[in-house]
């Protein structure tokens, strides 16, 4: 009887595993063509305030790994005809003030469709959520917040600018080198000649923003053997048409272009060429004062042992940069020791009958409020016979208060400032510049720029006693 | 170990606070918290925490009637456990974005103790789900008070249409006022310690008025 009975009870129990387990497994059947459906429903419904009215029927996964990791959703919106409508991104990026999540819809040329931010920062998140949205409409390279005032702590929006870069390199959305360098409201000036010899240097263009002159490109062109392996076309020779990028009188090198239909070289080696100009951008060479520098036609790095041997087509382009120099005509006086207070070296330099003088100066100051640590920073600066300011330009690897993009966008805004206000060095202690809009006013600068001042009142200090 | 005569959730019963009904009740209460960081959340869970308790209860009253004790136990928690993954299937089909987020905590409904103390204290069905319900609401108040409290003082703000389709957003002082210690989990700690701390003195000077 009890055998009978413990049996009972034992099929009871297997009866009612059995029951839950095929309630469990029959639901799983029922619910998933609905939990399918209410999956892709949540995921459009996600993006709905970014889509901005664009119907969608389906959204496609389209994450990879090579895809920046902040990118924590990428989807291809499909609409009915199965035609993609927009691209869909998330990410999110931390911060020392929290995090910042970015939904994004752009279509096919980059333009942002929609935009919602969620700012979890604990200094003005509402503000810079009202400003990232407002780059609605523009470009997801060059984001811009028309008509919205940039909060005054810039370390969010700068955040945020870094997930938008990332979304527009995952996007493939690069802009061409002037948009990187001058925006999108860029023009160029008719080309006019420098010289007779017009042989490799074929003539230069102003870069014109707002009528402004912001640069100058020197159109250079040269032919020269492009394979020496025997066997492989080593007695051809073939050209390649380089424009160089460079500041207004200094000729800083700060960029270069290769119109690839005039770049007759075998196009796989470009990477040499690009990191031998890269190389030249990040040492701040002038173009006036071109002197060869080795560079690993691998790394970009450069090195002083004369071991490396350059592609052909780096070899080209250093002809190239030789000539310019050549024919720009500037005359570089000896470099002199000054060493006074922050003002360390100066050289003269002549461009026909026009003096100018190129100072280097370093300094330390405190680059943390709160914090009496000093660290220095380096400025190369150019200025007139009137003692104004002309050009100047950070050597980043002199800099070593934060590299952040917030507090570099307040030294970069600075240093426009004093060029394009043509300062007088010997007044500096009266200017202030907007640390956003780089405009003259009475804004209140960041550590960094503070000892910008206090250096360039130092030069002031010094040409003043000099004169 | 016995929780007869333990649940002090049921406010509408007499009970004496002793520690370790209030050992339990902090127990009981700890997965639930993890779901307080927005009101919503937590109205939503509560409701499906509502359904679970039903169907648990229909469960355990099958098995009181069907299973020798000695079985039952065992039946209980297979019960308890797929009343609980049935429970999260649902949610998983239709409330999306919240399965994303806590359907870990829908799964630890099958270790809730309002069930088993129910159980323990009723013996028949209709009582059972009275005591149930009613202990229900005590658990839902201290829920929703320490949402409230986490997502006012944390955020500044109510906001609703997370996870359902009702739109609501209340803002009652600006976000960068809020304090973001109430957005960290361990927050709830802090909070459950004051609000038990406040229950415990109610229900004592209950007991002494009696």
């Amino acid at each position: 009887m009890k055998e009978n009975k413990n049996l009972k009870d034992i099929l009871y129990m297997v009866g009612f595993i059995v029951v839950f387990l095929g309630v469990i497994i029959g639901l799983n059947y029922a619910l998933k063509s609905t939990k399918a459906n209410n999956e892709a429903q949540y995921k459009v419904k996600k993006y709905e305030t970014v889509l901005n009215g664009i119907k969608v029927g389906e959204l496609k996964d389209v994450l990879k790994d090579t895809d920046d990791k902040i990118i924590k959703e990428k989807y291809e919106a499909l609409n009915v005809n199965n035609k993609v409508v927009a691209i869909l991104y998330e990410a999110t990026k931390d911060n020392q003030y929290g995090s910042i999540t970015i939904r994004v819809a752009i279509d096919a040329e980059g333009k942002i469709i929609g935009v919602e931010a969620e700012v979890d920062q604990s200094i003005s998140p509402d503000k810079t959520k009202a400003y990232v949205e407002a780059y609605k409409g523009s470009k997801i390279s060059s984001p811009k917040a028309d008509g919205v005032s940039m909060p005054s702590v810039g370390i969010s929006v700068g955040t945020a600018n870094e997930i938008f870069s990332a979304i527009a390199e995952s996007a493939g959305i690069v802009d061409d080198i002037f948009t990187q360098l001058f925006g999108e409201g860029y023009s160029f000036s008719e080309v006019t000649t420098i010289t007779e010899d017009t042989e490799t240097v074929k003539g230069v263009k102003d870069v014109l923003v707002n009528d402004e002159v912001k640069a100058q490109v020197y159109i250079l062109e040269g032919k020269a053997l492009y394979n020496t392996t025997e066997g492989y076309g080593s007695d051809e020779e073939k050209s390649i048409e380089l424009q160089l990028i460079v500041e207004p009188i200094s000729t800083r090198i700060i960029g270069y272009y290769f119109d690839m239909d005039k770049y007759h070289h075998t196009k796989s080696y470009i990477t040499h060429v690009e990191n031998y100009l890269n190389a030249l951008i990040k040492n701040n060479v002038l173009a006036a004062n071109y002197s060869d520098i080795e560079v690993d036609a691998e790394t970009g790095g450069t090195s002083s042992t004369g071991s490396l041997q350059p592609a052909n087509t780096v070899k080209l382009v250093r002809t190239l940069l030789n000539n310019l120099k050549n024919n720009l005509g500037y005359v570089f006086g000896e470099e002199e020791t000054v060493n006074s207070d922050a003002v360390k070296t100066k050289q003269e330099i002549t461009v026909g009958s026009d003096k100018f003088y190129l100072y280097y100066l370093e300094d330390e100051g405190i680059y943390e409020t709160g914090n009496s640590e000093e660290k220095s920073i380096g400025l190369y600066i150019i200025i007139n016979a009137e003692n104004k300011v002309v050009s100047s330009y950070v050597p980043l690897d002199k800099y070593h208060h934060t590299k952040s993009n917030a507090f570099m966008k307040n030294v970069y805004n600075y240093i426009n400032g004093i060029i394009k206000n043509k300062v007088d060095v010997t007044t500096i202690s009266s200017f202030e510049v907007d640390s956003d809009s780089g405009a003259t006013g009475s804004g209140n600068p960041s550590n960094s720029v503070k000892l910008l001042i206090s250096m360039i009142k130092d030069l002031g200090t010094y040409v003043g006693g000099d004169e | 170990m016995d929780v007869k005569g333990l649940n002090i959730f049921n406010v509408f019963k007499k009970r004496t606070v002793t520690e370790k009904s209030m050992a339990i009740l902090a127990i009981t209460l700890l997965p639930a918290l993890f779901v307080t960081n927005s009101l919503e959340a937590t109205i939503l869970y509560l409701i499906y925490f509502l359904v679970y308790l039903i169907l648990v209860l229909l469960v355990q009253m099958l098995i009181k009637k069907v299973f020798p004790k000695e079985m039952a136990i065992y039946a209980s928690v297979i019960g308890s456990v797929g009343v609980a993954i049935i429970v999260s299937q649902f949610i998983d089909a239709f409330h999306i974005g919240f399965a994303n987020n806590y359907l870990l905590y829908i799964y630890l409904f099958a270790i809730n103790l309002i069930p088993i103390m129910v159980k323990e204290d009723n013996d028949d069905l209709g009582k059972s789900l009275v005591d149930g319900i009613q202990s229900f609401l005590g658990f839902a108040v201290i829920v929703i008070i320490v949402a409230l409290i986490r997502e006012v003082l944390g955020t500044g703000s109510i906001v609703f249409g997370n996870y359902t389709n009702v739109k609501f957003s209340l803002k009652l002082f600006e976000s960068s006022k809020a304090l973001l210690i109430f957005n960290n989990a361990f927050s709830n700690f802090i909070i459950l310690g004051i609000v038990l701390a406040i229950v415990q003195l109610v229900l004592n000077r209950k007991e002494e008025v009696k």
